[in-house]
């Protein structure tokens, strides 16, 4: 995180799926048999956020402390799309508006756009979601 | 086009159906049965809130009626006469024979097609909805399960790759028909639009699925209190908001699930109850609806819904005392879970068994889907709750246990079998799936 991108599986519950493990093209995700919660080998990610797109259950998040402002990456489903360069509103886990943050790259995996926004180095574990005004 | 309403012009898209399309004209009131009127609950022609006067003919379910230009459609009224336009006229009937007949074109029933059609046998699935996928189709979200299956797709992307497989596979598919009792002699009742047909198979699947339980509060039945599947086949299937502020009673994976997609249909959602002390469904579904601020109450339930035509507004109330609150809104979808729906096997004479873990009144079988009726299966939610990758796999092994018994014991369909069986078994591996387990051994013969 303090050398780069890497993603973050916030996904507690042994779910029967895999598909984070069977789409990451950096081999970086591990699902033991089905039901396993993802482990991440940190030295193999390269903070792509494919995964970011692909979990069903918008589980994944890409967190880069190299930079001031940290980045995040998150998964969002709602219209209108952000486009790179917009302020958009940055949301914490309960849904509080903890910031602005600039959106700096977004790309679309199956109708599930990924965004990637410039977030307060403090604020990079709290952020998991971010709303257009 | 247009047709009318009560003698109003209502505008509607081809493809819609009336209930959809006057409830998107802001007509909330289908039929009068009750003082103010009733508006849809389940919109998948499973129970009987949207029942109307369509040219004349009364009890005809608003949520299966196609449009069409010009056609004259009233408010239903109660206990309606017989129209005389039934006097002495029959729809032409088809005899048809058939290998394999499918109930049910949901994941469960489309697999069961596919399958034994793959075995080389002839197969007619029946689906009394103009289109084929259950409720697949209206599931915008990603599912969970294998990367290398259908994991990651969302629910009406499954529904299309079922659909391409089963015609691929040479499946008679005929829509908007319903299979509508069992007759002496093994013939299965069909009825569509413009034909009857009278089916006789050689073994036969029941996917006929499930449908949404209703709740007992003051105001339950004033229009804009509806299921939470009703709200997605308004928003999902039709392109219909279905509400401005809507609350949802259950935090299941349904009731999380719904919630999120009517955020992203531009719904607000004021709040999801449930009653229980912990929320029912996965922690990540739970986890996207937090995000956007959208308060999950437990331990809290609906006491009443008060509105004048249409809901208002709602009391809520935590379990353990405290204190009533009133919430404003125009949308109550109840997401309390779901009753299997296996009542052409019950007329067949099927034997039947209550099991609470499975959802309501299910089918005995054994592990292949068998019911009490040789050559007679059970396949998805009709067998008991679960979610579409048990279902598809159910409908495998059911549609290949009704090839073996057309076709006599064949090595690479046990083969198959057997996979599917282990297939499954590698799903019910969840905290939910200890119930379900108990469930199938209750329901087991």
């Amino acid at each position: 995180m303090l050398r780069g991108p890497v993603a973050v599986a916030e996904c507690p519950e042994e779910i029967p799926c895999n598909v984070c493990a069977s789409k990451c093209p950096s081999n970086a995700v591990k699902v033991e048999g089905l039901r396993g919660k993802p482990k991440i080998d940190w030295e193999r990610c390269t903070g792509c956020g494919v995964c970011v797109g692909f979990c069903p259950g918008l589980a994944f998040f890409v967190v880069d402390l190299s930079k001031s402002p940290a980045l995040v990456t998150v998964p969002h489903e709602f219209l209108p799309r952000p486009e790179p360069g917009l302020k958009v509103s940055l949301l914490s886990r309960d849904g509080k508006r903890v910031g602005k943050g600039r959106v700096v790259k977004v790309f679309e995996v199956n109708k599930t756009l990924v965004v990637t926004v410039e977030v307060p180095r403090e604020l990079a574990m709290e952020v998991r979601a971010v709303w257009v005004d | 086009m247009c047709f009318t309403f009560n003698g109003r012009c209502v505008e509607a898209f081809l493809g819609e159906t009336v209930a959809a399309a006057l409830y998107a004209a802001g007509f909330y009131v289908f039929r009068n049965r009750v003082p103010g009127g009733e508006g849809v609950f389940c919109m998948i022609g499973k129970c009987s809130s949207c029942l109307v006067t369509v040219n004349g003919v009364p009890n005809i379910r608003a949520c299966r009626e196609p449009v069409r230009k010009g056609i004259v459609v009233e408010t239903g009224v109660d206990r309606p006469r017989v129209p005389p336009v039934f006097k002495g006229y029959l729809p032409p009937l088809e005899k048809v024979k058939t290998d394999v007949l499918v109930v049910g074109a949901g994941p469960a029933g489309l697999s069961a097609a596919i399958a034994a059609a793959r075995a080389g046998l002839n197969v007619l699935l029946v689906e009394e909805h103009a289109r084929a996928g259950g409720q697949l189709i209206k599931q915008t979200h990603k599912f969970f399960g294998s990367g290398k299956l259908f994991g990651g797709l969302r629910g009406f992307q499954i529904a299309e790759h079922l659909v391409k497989q089963a015609r691929e596979a040479g499946v008679r598919l005929l829509l908007d028909a319903s299979a509508y009792g069992w007759f002496r002699g093994g013939v299965v009742g069909v009825a569509s639009r413009e034909r009857r047909y009278e089916v006789k198979y050689k073994a036969m699947v029941v996917s006929t699925g499930a449908h949404e339980r209703f709740l007992v509060f003051p105001g339950n039945m004033l229009p804009g209190v509806m299921g939470a599947g009703a709200a997605q086949t308004l928003m999902n299937e039709y392109g219909i908001k279905p509400g401005e502020k809507a609350l949802i009673v259950g935090a299941g994976n349904v009731g999380l699930i719904v919630a999120y997609q009517l955020l992203q249909a531009g719904v607000r959602v004021a709040a999801v109850l449930e009653v229980m002390d912990e929320i029912g469904g996965w922690f990540v579904h739970a986890a996207k609806l937090r995000r956007y601020g959208v308060p999950i109450l437990t331990g809290h339930t609906i006491v009443s819904a008060h509105g004048e035509g249409k809901v208002e507004g709602v009391v809520i109330a935590p379990l353990k005392g405290g204190l009533k609150k009133t919430v404003s809104c125009d949308l109550v979808l109840l997401a309390v879970g779901l009753t299997p729906d296996a009542r052409l096997l019950a007329q067949m004479g099927a034997e039947m068994r209550w099991v609470p873990e499975l959802g309501g009144l299910v089918p005995a079988r054994n592990e292949y889907m068998e019911t009490s009726i040789p050559g007679v299966y059970v396949a998805g939610d009709a067998g008991g709750i679960e979610e579409a990758t048990t279902a598809i796999l159910t409908g495998r092994i059911a549609g290949l246990s009704a090839a073996i018994y057309v076709l006599g014991q064949e090595d690479k369909l046990l083969r198959e079998r057997e996979e599917a069986l282990r297939a499954l078994e590698s799903c019910r591996v969840t905290r939910f799936s200890e119930r379900v387990r108990r469930g199938h051994l209750r329901a087991a013969r």
